[in-house]
């Protein structure tokens, strides 16, 4: 993953007090942070637990990041260490006392992360949005799906996806973004009710 | 700003200029960040697709053919190669008619004996087992079989070939060319 500059864009407005561009960000990576913090703990409740704590840690950090790395690489960093500092002190404390933090005016910036994976409800409701995503992309055109899975599952830039798929990038884009329009249509219903 | 270029914004796909402005539409509108948020919904979960089903692509050649469906075509039988000790015989002789060549084609008029790399190698691979050259070397038990070392080396092969086929042909089956293969057909 490369330097972004709507990350740098988010960063930088986060970095003069738009705490509303972090919770972009937190929208951004929440899950990819999730999976990577599952690898060290394996309580999936903790591993939310560890990446809100990890989030924090880098909204308090924020303010000293130069961008000389990438926002998702330091933000890897701080979840990976995060993580490991969590099985350091559980194997410390065998009962795993939740001692509470003093950040609670902090806290409420990054709930929504508890909230959108924790309960039983939004489990369901997570699986529920996984099928009906995998329903709509099936029924995509050809090029459509290509193209939106190109980006989202390999990763490939707009660029790469034209030479790809033979087609301008314009048009990459434009697939790219019907795609996601048509998932969409189908994912808002699920998501208002 | 639409959703296309939301989506694009994404994808950091926008042109560095447009950026800046378009993450300001986005942090002012709320139907735009829930855009932002359920896009990047969808990209969560056609990767969480792809972890759970890492080689999704290799389904498509996963019906390979089952053992029944494989033992249930009437396949034409094919008899197994037989290994008779004569073929290693013949092999082995014929080994030893090209070390007979290899040792008296590099024999120079002034008997210096140099030759050229190719032949010599065929003499390193021959059997060691093998009876050593003395001019004449008889390759069956019948004596007009009896190969002179004063013909040419291609005549001598030749002749040997031709006599080693004969002999071969008298062991396959009467009226069946030795090397056709019998191919049956099963109308079931």
């Amino acid at each position: 993953m490369g330097d972004s500059s709507t990350d740098s864009e988010l960063v930088a407005r986060v970095q003069h007090g738009d705490k509303s561009a972090f919770d972009l960000l937190v929208i951004k990576y929440q899950h990819r942070i999730v999976k990577l913090v599952s690898r060290y703990v394996r309580e999936h409740a903790d591993a939310l637990d560890v990446t809100q704590d990890a989030f924090l840690k880098a909204y308090r950090a924020l303010p000293n990041f130069r961008g000389e790395s990438a926002f998702f690489t330091w933000l890897y960093r701080i979840a990976i260490n995060t993580a490991k500092n969590h099985l350091v002190a559980t194997a410390r404390r065998p009962n795993d006392v939740d001692l509470g933090s003093n950040d609670d005016g902090e806290r409420f910036e990054i709930e929504d992360l508890q909230t959108t994976l924790e309960t039983p409800e939004r489990l369901l409701l997570t699986e529920e949005i996984r099928a009906t995503v995998i329903d709509a992309i099936e029924k995509l055109p050809e090029d459509l799906r290509t193209a939106i899975m190109l980006r989202e599952i390999d990763g490939l830039s707009y660029e790469d996806i034209a030479g790809v798929m033979a087609c301008p990038i314009g048009t990459v884009r434009s697939r790219i973004f019907r795609a996601r329009e048509a998932i969409d249509l189908r994912l808002q219903p699920l998501l208002e009710n | 700003m639409n959703d296309e270029h939301l989506s694009a914004l994404m994808d950091d796909e926008l042109p560095a200029a447009e950026t800046t402005a378009a993450v300001a539409d986005l942090l002012g509108a709320a139907p735009a960040r829930q855009t932002w948020s359920r896009y990047h919904l969808i990209g969560d979960a056609l990767r969480e697709r792809a972890e759970r089903r890492p080689v999704a692509a290799l389904d498509l050649a996963a019906p390979q053919p089952s053992v029944a469906t494989v033992t249930e075509l009437p396949l034409p039988r094919r008899a197994a190669p037989r290994r008779s000790p004569m073929v290693g015989l013949g092999l082995a002789a014929s080994l030893a008619v090209i070390a007979v060549t290899a040792l008296l084609s590099p024999q120079t008029p002034d008997g210096s004996g140099q030759g050229n790399p190719l032949t010599a190698t065929v003499v390193a691979v021959a059997p060691p087992t093998l009876p050593a050259p003395t001019g004449a070397l008889r390759v069956t038990d019948d004596s007009q079989d009896v190969v002179s070392a004063a013909e040419p080396p291609d005549q001598r092969l030749d002749d040997y070939m031709g006599n080693f086929n004969e002999q071969r042909a008298r062991r396959a089956a009467p009226g069946v060319h030795p090397y056709v293969h019998t191919v049956g057909y099963d109308a079931r």
